[in-house]
């Protein structure tokens, strides 16, 4: 319970100290801008459901590396130490940043959603159809925050994130070194680089198929599971940070 | 009891020794002043401290336990390089620190107003931060430090970059927290605040305390003395410098170098005598900035530095066995405040300073 309450406390802070900074003007104006280019009434494109959640979906997530980098930054700066001073925890510190990246673009995702819905509302996409869509959506966002607070320089060092990004790299590499390259490649290299990749692939799955979700927003079968397996990979990279950063020597702001 | 209690700490980042076998005690009460050059390994101490950084070896026990997580609560800490967020009123942002202290509510805001009465910043309760000036910025700082009424309080360079007023103003403010008994660690590089605000102070040098005095012995006038007149015959002057070697005249300025009572009252007499007009009686060269520029730059600022009471940590890694000082050249014994005397921790002598400072300090190399 204490944690939860000292985690919203500086969350809630956090989220004042951006917005007061002005700095939440980026993505109002990002969200404005999305809406004035992809679902201005006299577009080209019809604004279908699976259109509307393919272009949200790709600017949350694009918005989420900027509000991860400016909001994780807050973090990383000497004054964090007076709050750890004062008794907040490293938990509720880390995971209270985690929340307010979540929360700016939950906001930024609402705000294109009701500027949508006034200029140029999606024919055929109802409240039940918006929830449906937005549900892993939003969780693909929090998915990615996870991931950009465990990469955070106060969280990992130098080596092991550029480790991580490798790892990542190497998950992705299917669409780059595809079949043709690989036949050139010696089969044991081959074969090393396609259970690597199927390895470290795996935890991609729920971001993937989250996305896909949200755009047909069709819960049939085994899909209604991917939403908690969203959540789940969320949890453990939030936790992994978390206790990664409860070990971590503190020199914040002076890497 | 001790508060801080270090002993043999080392702590290193990568390959790059900060603090070399730090041995550091400073007990319940005491506002002890750590002096140093930049880079000596201040800032670190803090941080492990706080519990942020993790000795590599030694021990660390602060308020009597070595597990500092227990012990946080009781730490205030003021930063250096007032690191507040500028969009917030300064009330607003001692709530947003308090509320993770046992105080809620109305107790909070009442805890809130009672420090920044003691800081002097209770009619700018509703400024923003950032329309505050430099000396208040640091006002605000020691408000938070003091917001859990630690039992103990770290300051960093507390009035770092701040002009004389708000130096002044500042230092009467820190004076005046003694009364509350608080334990109090101060970092600073400037000699005169130390000398001003800390009961004992330590010089730390290349990670290590290299020398430590009562700051009581190191107070009052220096031990030299300059004598200046309307002026000064050479005859005189020839009579003057035959008294004593420690007697050197130059134009219309006598300096006594060193200084004793006897030998004053000599020289005063001998100018009286052949009716010279005494302008000024001064003293001169403070017993601080010698030790200062002993332990860090490894050089005697004056000659009756030899007798300067000094307590080396026995854990210095020298020879415990004291030698006899050198006699420097002109010196004479003369009267001074007897040795601080730091209970448990035998003062072995200033030459372990010096060979300390030649064979481990790596500023003198």
């Amino acid at each position: 319970m204490k944690l939860l309450l000292q985690t919203l406390q500086f969350a809630t802070f956090t989220l004042a100290e951006y917005a007061r900074s002005g700095r939440i003007l980026i993505e109002a104006i990002a969200a404005v801008v999305c809406t004035i280019i992809f679902f201005r009434p006299e577009g080209s494109l019809p604004a279908s459901p699976e259109y509307f959640f393919s272009i949200a979906g790709a600017f949350s997530l694009a918005l989420c590396f900027y509000s991860s980098s400016a909001i994780l930054g807050l973090g990383d700066r000497p004054q964090g130490y007076l709050f750890l001073v004062h008794g907040l925890g490293r938990s509720s510190y880390l995971i209270g940043l985690f929340v307010a990246v979540t929360s700016v673009i939950a906001a930024a995702y609402g705000l294109l959603c009701l500027m949508v819905a006034i200029i140029n509302p999606i024919a055929g996409l109802d409240i039940r159809g918006w929830i449906l869509g937005s549900v892993p959506l939003l969780l693909n966002v929090a998915l990615l925050a996870a991931l950009l607070t465990l990469l955070a320089p106060m969280v990992l060092t130098a080596g092991w994130r550029l480790l991580s990004l490798a790892l990542v790299a190497l998950a992705f590499s299917g669409s780059l070194i595809s079949g043709p390259t690989m036949a050139l490649l010696p089969a044991s290299f081959a074969t090393l680089m396609s259970v690597l990749r199927t390895i470290f692939s795996a935890p991609l799955l729920p971001a993937f198929t989250g996305f896909a979700l949200s755009v047909s927003r069709d819960y049939r079968g085994i899909s209604a599971t991917v939403p908690l397996a969203q959540l789940l990979l969320t949890i453990a990279l939030v936790l992994l940070a978390v206790a990664i950063f409860r070990r971590r020597e503190l020199m914040l702001g002076n890497r | 009891m001790l508060t801080i209690e270090t002993d043999d700490l080392y702590k290193s980042f990568d390959t790059h020794p900060v603090l070399c076998g730090l041995t550091l005690h400073v007990p319940e009460g005491c506002v002890y002043g750590l002096v140093g050059p930049a880079g000596a390994g201040k800032t670190t101490l803090f941080h492990l401290l706080l519990g942020f950084l993790r000795k590599d070896r030694g021990s660390l026990r602060l308020l009597g336990t070595a597990d500092i997580g227990q012990v946080r609560s009781q730490i205030g800490y003021l930063p250096q390089g007032q690191p507040y967020p500028a969009r917030f009123t300064v009330r607003e942002y001692l709530q947003s620190l308090g509320q993770y202290g046992r105080l809620r509510g109305r107790a909070l805001d009442q805890r809130i107003a009672e420090q920044l009465r003691t800081v002097g910043l209770a009619e700018l309760a509703g400024q923003m931060i950032e329309a505050l000036t430099r000396p208040q910025l640091q006002r605000l700082g020691i408000a938070q430090a003091l917001l859990s009424h630690p039992a103990l309080l770290l300051l960093d360079e507390p009035v770092d970059g701040l002009e004389a007023p708000g130096e002044h103003g500042l230092l009467d403010l820190i004076a005046g927290l003694r009364e509350r008994g608080q334990t109090t660690l101060i970092v600073t590089q400037r000699l005169g605040e130390a000398e001003y605000l800390c009961d004992r102070v330590g010089m730390l040098v290349g990670g290590r305390l290299v020398a430590e005095a009562e700051t009581h012995s190191l107070r009052g006038p220096g031990r030299n003395a300059l004598i200046s007149v309307a002026q000064l015959p050479s005859e005189v002057a020839a009579q003057l410098q035959a008294i004593s070697p420690a007697v050197q005249c130059e134009g219309d300025e006598i300096a006594l170098q060193p200084n004793s009572p006897a030998l004053q009252a000599q020289v005063l007499q001998a100018l009286i005598a052949a009716e010279v007009t005494i302008i000024a009686l001064e003293p001169f060269g403070r017993p601080i900035e010698d030790l200062y520029m002993r332990a860090v730059h490894g050089i005697p600022q004056a000659k009756l530095i030899e007798h300067v009471p000094l307590q080396i940590p026995e854990t210095a890694g020298v020879s415990a066995e004291p030698e006899p000082a050198p006699e420097p050249d002109g010196a004479t014994d003369v009267d001074l405040p007897a040795p601080a005397v730091v209970p448990g921790r035998p003062g072995t002598g200033d030459t372990l300073l010096r060979e300390l400072l030649k064979s481990e300090d790596p500023h003198n190399q």
